[in-house]
C-alpha cells in the first residue's frame, strides 16, 4: 500500500523537487543525486510521517541534503569560480527560456539556503505563510521578516546581474 | 521641513501583496498606499522581484529518472529481508555449534573422566595386586 503512495508522490512531486534543486545547486548531476538521496531517505521515514506532511518532509529533506552539499562545496570555493565563468560562457548558447532559467537560479544561489527555500516555498510551491511556517517550524512572522530579507538581497542581485547584462549585451 | 523616508506601513506591504493580511488590515493598507508615494515604491521594488521569480520556466527531471528512484528504493526494501534472514541464519549456526560443543564436550568429558578413572583404578588395583612387572 505505502508502495503505491511512494509511487504516486514520486510522480506528482519529483519535478517540483527537482527545479527546487536545480535552482539552488545550479548543476543537473548534483540535483539528480541529491532527488534520488530525497526519495530514498523519505522512503525508509515514510511510515512515520504524517501523510499531510509528505511534501513538507520531502522539501526539509532536500533542503538539508542540498546544505551539506554547498557546505562541500564551500570548501572547494575556487572551483565553483570556475564553475560561475564556465556557465556564463554556455549562455552564448542557450535559449531563452534556459538564459532566463539562469538568471533566477544564479540569483537564488547567491541567497542563504534558508532564503531560497523560503522562496521557493512561497513562490514556487504556492504556500502561504501558515503552511511555510509549518514546513520550516518556525513563526508566520519570522516566515515574513525572512522573506523580505531574502527579498531585498534579490533586488541587489537583480541589480547586479543587469549591471552586467549592459557590460556584456553579447551574452544574455 | 523634515522629509519622511519611512513609513510605519513599509513592514506590512510584503503579506500586503501575498494577500497575507485579514481583511481589515489589507483594506487599510491598500488605502494608505494609494496616498504613499515611499510605500507605492516599495510595492513596484517588490512585485520586481515576484516578475524576475516568475520567469522561471520549470524543467523536465530527466527521462526515467523516477524509474531508477524506485529501482533503488526496491533495492533497498529486498535488503532489509535478506539481512534479517542473513541475521537469522548466523544467529541459528551459532546456537547450533554452541549446543552442540557443550553436548560434544560433556559427551567426551564423560567418556575420557570414565575411561581415566577405569584405566587408573586398573592400573592402580593391578600395580597393587603385582599385575605390573616392573
Amino acid at each position: 500500500m505505502n508502495n503505491n503512495k511512494f509511487e504516486v508522490l514520486l510522480q506528482n512531486e519529483s519535478k517540483k523537487i527537482y527545479n527546487y534543486l536545480l535552482k539552488i545547486l545550479r548543476n543537473k548531476e548534483d540535483a539528480e543525486d541529491i532527488l534520488q538521496e530525497t526519495f530514498i531517505a523519505f522512503h525508509k521515514k515514510m511510515n512515520s510521517v504524517n501523510e499531510s506532511y509528505y511534501k513538507n518532509y520531502l522539501f526539509r529533506t532536500a533542503y538539508h541534503k542540498a546544505l551539506n552539499l554547498i557546505k562541500k562545496r564551500n570548501a572547494k570555493n575556487k572551483l565553483v569560480t570556475n564553475y560561475h565563468e564556465m556557465e556564463h560562457f554556455e549562455d552564448k548558447q542557450t535559449k531563452n527560456n534556459e538564459q532566463k532559467n539562469k538568471l533566477v537560479k544564479d540569483a537564488l544561489s547567491q541567497l542563504k539556503p534558508e532564503e531560497a527555500l523560503l522562496i521557493e516555498l512561497q513562490f514556487y510551491q504556492k504556500m502561504n505563510y501558515k503552511q511555510i511556517a509549518e514546513t520550516l517550524e518556525t513563526t508566520q512572522s519570522a516566515v515574513d521578516s525572512k522573506l523580505v530579507r531574502a527579498k531585498k538581497k534579490l533586488i541587489k542581485i537583480i541589480t547586479e546581474q543587469k549591471k552586467m547584462q549592459e557590460k556584456r549585451p553579447s551574452i544574455v | 521641513m523634515k522629509q519622511k523616508n519611512e513609513c510605519d506601513f513599509k513592514k506590512k506591504l510584503n503579506a500586503y501583496i501575498a494577500g497575507e493580511l485579514s481583511e481589515m488590515e489589507h483594506n487599510k493598507v491598500r488605502e494608505h498606499i494609494s496616498s504613499c508615494h515611499l510605500c507605492q515604491n516599495e510595492i513596484r521594488t517588490l512585485q520586481q522581484v515576484d516578475t524576475f521569480l516568475f520567469q522561471y520556466t520549470e524543467e523536465e527531471v530527466p527521462a526515467g529518472f523516477n524509474e531508477k528512484i524506485l529501482n533503488s528504493v526496491s533495492k533497498n526494501r529486498a535488503n532489509p529481508f535478506m539481512r534479517k534472514v542473513i541475521s537469522f541464519s548466523i544467529a541459528a549456526s551459532v546456537i547450533i555449534s554452541f549446543m552442540a560443543g557443550i553436548m560434544l564436550s560433556n559427551g567426551l568429558y564423560a567418556e575420557t573422566t570414565d575411561f581415566d578413572i577405569t584405566i587408573g583404578e586398573d592400573s592402580l588395583f593391578s600395580y597393587f595386586e603385582g599385575d605390573y612387572d616392573v
